[in-house]
């Protein structure tokens, strides 16, 4: 990794759009274009998927922004016309990766084109940058209007939604329990969204406790036990208790199924939010 | 054959054929092939891609 100057980014497609970035972070997923777990890199290529920044540029068919605004970026691209984008699933736009051959032939399928992910995921320039196009930008881009500081908002272009996504995959009802291996920053938004959605209780273990040691306090509502238990103590009550449901974080497939046979009971329900397939 | 379907459907979706910084000229297959790395293109490569591509498509 290096830092070099290039060429400003330019509109290439008619509902295009640039944005100056203010903020942009490094993705627990960059690791894997370093090790090379996600291959077809070159050199040269801007890494990079979640940032936010202000439009400096439109493309002629960009009818919802204005030079000025200022947008967070979701890390998939999306065209909004095909069907997995009408159905909302975003993250399987089926037009905006170019090289949508390749991730066949890398994966048995392709993604939505992915900002500083690859050339498999598309080839597009990404947001560890002072700059960045924006394809379908009448699409993606969250416009951000209520005095909200570059703090408190760039992980809507990704952490966020995805640990949204894992408790919400869990169908959770009141009185579950959720346990959440996996402590990272998704790990802690999943549990955040797990409370938004009327848990009263959630286990959370870190296999780093160097990155859980922000969330080793119960959340408000939990167990009134757990309030007075350790993290480990915590989470052998809950799983001995009434745990239902399991919500696994950024591990391996493999890890995910040896966990599930260490639940006492027998229909939990697991949730693995991984990248790639095992 | 099935990329020219992919770039036929992006056409008949959205109006255009995706291009990203690896590949501006976008519907170029050979050039495709031989991706540019994912940075911005200089001026004058973006500015022929863009007349390319809508030569060839609108």
């Amino acid at each position: 990794m290096q830092v070099e100057n290039v060429p400003d980014p330019k509109i290439l497609n008619s509902r295009d759009a640039t944005v100056k970035i203010s903020s942009t972070a490094i993705c627990g997923s960059d690791l894997h274009l370093l090790d090379g777990y996600i291959p077809t890199m070159k050199k040269g290529d801007i890494l990079g998927h979640e940032f936010m920044g202000e439009v400096t540029d439109i493309g002629r068919d960009v009818q919802n922004l204005k030079v000025g605004d200022r947008v967070v970026v979701p890390f998939p691209i999306a065209c909004g016309s095909c069907n997995a984008c009408k159905a909302e699933l975003y993250s399987c736009c089926e037009n905006s990766n170019p090289n949508g051959g390749i991730a066949e032939k890398m994966m048995g399928h392709s993604t939505a084109g992915i900002f500083g992910y690859s050339h498999m995921t598309g080839g597009y320039g990404g947001g560890q940058a002072e700059a960045a196009r924006i394809p379908f930008a009448d699409i993606g881009p969250i416009k951000i209007e209520n005095g909200f500081s570059d703090e408190q908002v760039p992980f809507l272009s990704d952490i966020f939604p995805t640990g949204y996504m894992g408790a919400d995959m869990c169908d959770i009802e009141r009185g579950d329990v959720i346990a959440v291996w996996g402590a990272g920053p998704v790990g802690q938004f999943a549990i955040a969204s797990a409370g938004a959605v009327r848990c009263p209780g959630h286990v959370a273990r870190a296999p780093w406790p160097r990155r859980g040691g922000s969330i080793s306090r119960p959340a408000a509502g939990d167990l009134p036990r757990a309030r007075r238990a350790g993290r480990d103590e915590h989470e052998t009550m809950a799983l001995e208790q009434h745990e239902c449901l399991r919500h696994e974080v950024r591990a391996s497939p493999a890890t995910a199924r040896a966990r599930r046979r260490d639940l006492p009971r027998t229909d939990g329900l697991a949730v693995v939010l991984v990248l790639g397939a095992a | 054959m099935k990329d020219d379907l992919r770039r036929f459907k992006q056409v008949m979706e959205t109006g255009e054929v995706v291009r990203s910084e690896g590949s501006p000229e976008g519907q170029n297959a050979r050039r495709h092939l031989k991706q540019r790395p994912a940075q911005p293109p200089e001026s004058e490569v973006a500015e022929a891609s863009v007349k390319g591509m809508h030569t060839s498509y609108t």
